[in-house]
């Protein structure tokens, strides 16, 4: 029975907790502009995550620890400090632009610049984090988070036309904007396998105690959870290429985004895209806060636990804290949200192979592993995320100048 | 090649296709907010922001009649968006047909 609604539980928090800024700005655009064009950069993206997610909490039933600690462990602080370091970046830049998204989200709301609301969503963000435990933060913002299935019903309302969007999910060439093209196929894949994603979700099955037991629970949330979540993200495209595609109108702003629920929900459309950005995140902001704390903690084997009480585990509490207040002065100097996120996903793909080659090492040390170390087929499937890593990295840099130009 | 370097035909391509971006998006906010889908405060600012993009892409016209649907939110004067709404609209049916045009020329 427990196991029955931690699977429920678990599915509802991968489906809740796969959406974030970074999903809905580099779909919106992707939809926009290329209408179904990309719909394949999110399935490859989708099926990346489903096997990194899968290792990720595999690896912390087996071994009862979380990927930092692991790697540390493994290759030692000197390894492990310089890809580490780019974690800590890539997650500040993260958990800005989804301060920012919130902040967005009550700027559309309310009138008030974006500026103003980010002092107190990043004291609220922060309070959560400092009063509630792990279960309260990973439920309560993944329920919440269901909301941005408005996107899907809005989409079903629509009747798409099925052979576009079926041809959307096979990779084809650009007609136009090459750069920009690939740009948004990167950062859309970058959106996906933001690597805070698989560093909270195996520091959290640490938190929630799982064994072996729990590689079956661990196995169907990855799948369903992370498949029926990029559901939400195909739908952001599917609608984004159905309402501004044809109007020319290219996602610069999320403002120009922001009414494209109105056609299919006249009252409510415009409430319901602001609701689904500020709650998706807050929950995002919620887990890169507590995952920047968790690799930091782990990494210089600090105490840690957002269930433990601040006290306990000061330093892992300082660091969100201390992340959330750079965080906050980033986006009040004024940096577009949008922009940011696009540039941070591109990133987040440009490192992949960095931070994922020493975990994908770990998940094949039989030592460590024994008998559940990666099958030929998750092998294989790893060595085709290691070669499209590498193909992210090479191409990353001068997609994110030529793209942006 | 030069990295991040565009020929002038692309400049120009790309220059076309944000201010129609921006003009559809200025069309779309004023007649969403008639038709009271959308809060007259997002409005406000989207419209301002248009005007914005316009000016820097080089189309004062289309600048000056989002500035004039901007004020016509501003007073909550529904009646009076119609008008610059309409010249907006032939801007826009021009900017695509300028942007169909080069986009051929590729």
């Amino acid at each position: 029975m427990k196991k029955g609604l931690q699977l429920f539980l678990g599915i509802l928090t991968a489906i809740g907790g796969f959406f974030d800024i970074g999903n809905l700005v580099t779909a919106a655009q992707a939809g926009a502009t290329f209408r179904f064009q990309l719909l394949w950069a999110l399935a490859l993206g989708t099926i990346i995550v489903i096997f990194l997610v899968e290792m990720s909490g595999r690896f912390a039933a087996v071994t009862k620890k979380s990927i930092p600690t692991g790697v540390r462990e493994h290759f030692g602080v000197r390894v492990w400090i310089a890809p580490f370091a780019i974690l800590v970046l890539l997650h500040f830049l993260t958990l800005a632009a989804e301060l920012g998204g919130i902040a967005f989200a009550l700027q559309l709301v309310t009138g008030i610049s974006f500026q103003i609301w980010v002092l107190p969503v990043g004291v609220l963000v922060w309070l959560f984090l400092w009063r509630a435990t792990f279960d309260a933060i990973e439920y309560s913002t993944a329920t919440l988070g269901l909301i941005a299935l408005c996107f899907v019903v809005a989409a079903f309302m629509y009747h798409p036309p099925r052979s576009d969007v079926l041809s959307g999910l096979l990779p084809s060439l650009p007609k136009q904007d090459g750069a920009k093209y690939w740009l948004y196929a990167v950062s859309i894949i970058g959106a996906l396998i933001a690597p805070y994603m698989f560093y909270f979700y195996s520091s959290g099955a640490v938190e929630d105690e799982w064994d072996k037991s729990y590689l079956m629970v661990n196995r169907i949330v990855s799948i369903t959870g992370m498949s029926f979540g990029a559901v939400i993200t195909a739908a952001v495209i599917i609608m984004t290429g159905l309402v501004l595609h044809p109007l020319d109108i290219g996602v610069d702003s999320i403002n120009q985004a922001a009414f494209v629920l109105t056609g299919a929900f006249p009252f409510w459309g415009f409430l319901l895209f602001a609701a689904s950005m500020g709650i998706a995140c807050t929950g995002a902001a919620a887990e890169v806060g507590l995952s920047l704390a968790y690799s930091t903690a782990q990494t210089f084997g600090w105490n840690w636990g957002e269930s433990l009480e601040p006290k306990k585990d000061a330093r892992f509490a300082l660091t969100y804290t201390v992340a959330i207040v750079l965080a906050m002065l980033l986006m009040m100097l004024g940096i577009d949200p949008l922009k940011l996120t696009i540039y941070t996903m591109a990133l987040n793909a440009m490192v992949l192979p960095i931070v994922s080659i020493p975990f994908l090492m770990l998940m094949n040390d039989g030592r460590l592993m024994r008998e559940f170390t990666n099958g030929i087929f998750t092998n294989a499937a790893t060595a085709i995320i290691v070669l499209i890593s590498f193909v992210l990295f090479v191409v990353s840099i001068p997609l994110v100048i030529m793209g942006s130009g | 090649m030069c990295w991040g370097c565009k020929s002038q035909h692309d400049r120009e391509t790309a220059r076309v296709q944000k201010a129609l971006s921006w003009v559809s998006t200025a069309g779309s906010v004023a007649q969403l907010w008639v038709e009271n889908r959308v809060p007259a405060r997002y409005a406000e600012r989207t419209l301002d922001e248009a005007r914005t993009e316009l000016t820097s892409n080089g189309e004062a016209e289309s600048a000056l009649l989002a500035a004039t649907l901007r004020d016509a939110v501003h007073r909550a004067d529904r009646a009076g968006v119609a008008a610059p709404l309409a010249s907006l609209m032939a801007h826009r049916g021009s900017l695509h047909a300028q942007s169909d045009q080069l986009e051929s020329e590729k």
